[in-house]
């Protein structure tokens, strides 16, 4: 019944009820299908065969395929048209972020004078204690 | 449940406790599983949530990638679509 050149309509999957054409056998299950669909191979329970056939060959375009489904008037023209200048999808760049630079703040040297008063006051301290001992004693 | 969580948007169970005093229960439930339109069969592949939440989802989330998916079976859309081909047969035959 699958020979080579039936048209089929797809039952099932993402392709179904869309037409294609057998191109191929590939063993007792399985055929080689073309048209309104991506070719590749198909299991025999998901065709639909019509009572028509296409002559084809195997090295034959997908565009001669679809030109002899559209004399069959299986498909309009305007779905021909509309399958075949379908572009595959390519997923879109991201744009890419570019991080603002800071500037870096300037470091602000320390003074070293403060630190020669703090060792003068500390040294005047250690003086006045052993005197204020001496009295409470007596 | 938390005080919060009381609302009418939760459905309202009345139970018996085992000490048996009635009490009323705020349970969550969601809507029923999407049906095929020819035969009633639950359908595969579709998410069960509240209209509002539903209409939010992405169009592939919301159906399956097939002709009729998201409506019928995959039985029902197979069988649908032979029908179609052979009334499509008869057509072109009558018009040769």
């Amino acid at each position: 019944m699958l020979n080579n050149g039936r048209v089929c309509v797809k039952t099932a999957g993402r392709e179904s009820g869309s037409v294609c054409v057998v191109i191929s056998k590939v063993d007792d299950a399985h055929v080689l299908i073309d048209g309104m669909v991506k070719r590749r191979n198909c299991s025999i329970r998901h065709l639909e065969p019509v009572p028509k056939t296409v002559k084809i060959t195997k090295s034959s375009s997908k565009k001669e395929i679809v030109d002899a489904l559209i004399e069959l008037t299986l498909v309009s023209a305007d779905d021909a048209k509309k399958f075949l200048n379908k572009k595959p999808k390519t997923p879109k760049s991201k744009p890419v972020k570019v991080k603002a630079v800071k500037e870096k703040k300037k470091v602000k040297k320390k003074v070293v004078k403060k630190e020669v008063k703090k060792e003068e006051k500390k040294v005047k301290k250690v003086e006045k204690k052993p005197v204020k001992k001496k009295n409470s004693k007596k | 449940m938390r005080p919060g969580l009381r609302t009418r948007g939760f459905k309202k169970v009345r139970k018996k406790l085992p000490s048996g005093v009635l009490t009323t229960h705020f349970k969550k439930e969601n809507p029923s599983r999407h049906k095929c339109g020819v035969c009633d069969s639950e359908l595969h592949g579709l998410p069960r949530m509240k209209p509002i939440r539903y209409s939010n989802l992405n169009k592939s989330a919301r159906t399956v990638n097939r002709k009729f998916g998201g409506s019928l079976c995959s039985k029902c859309s197979r069988d649908s679509i032979k029908k179609i081909v052979k009334v499509i047969v008869k057509v072109n035959e009558n018009v040769e």
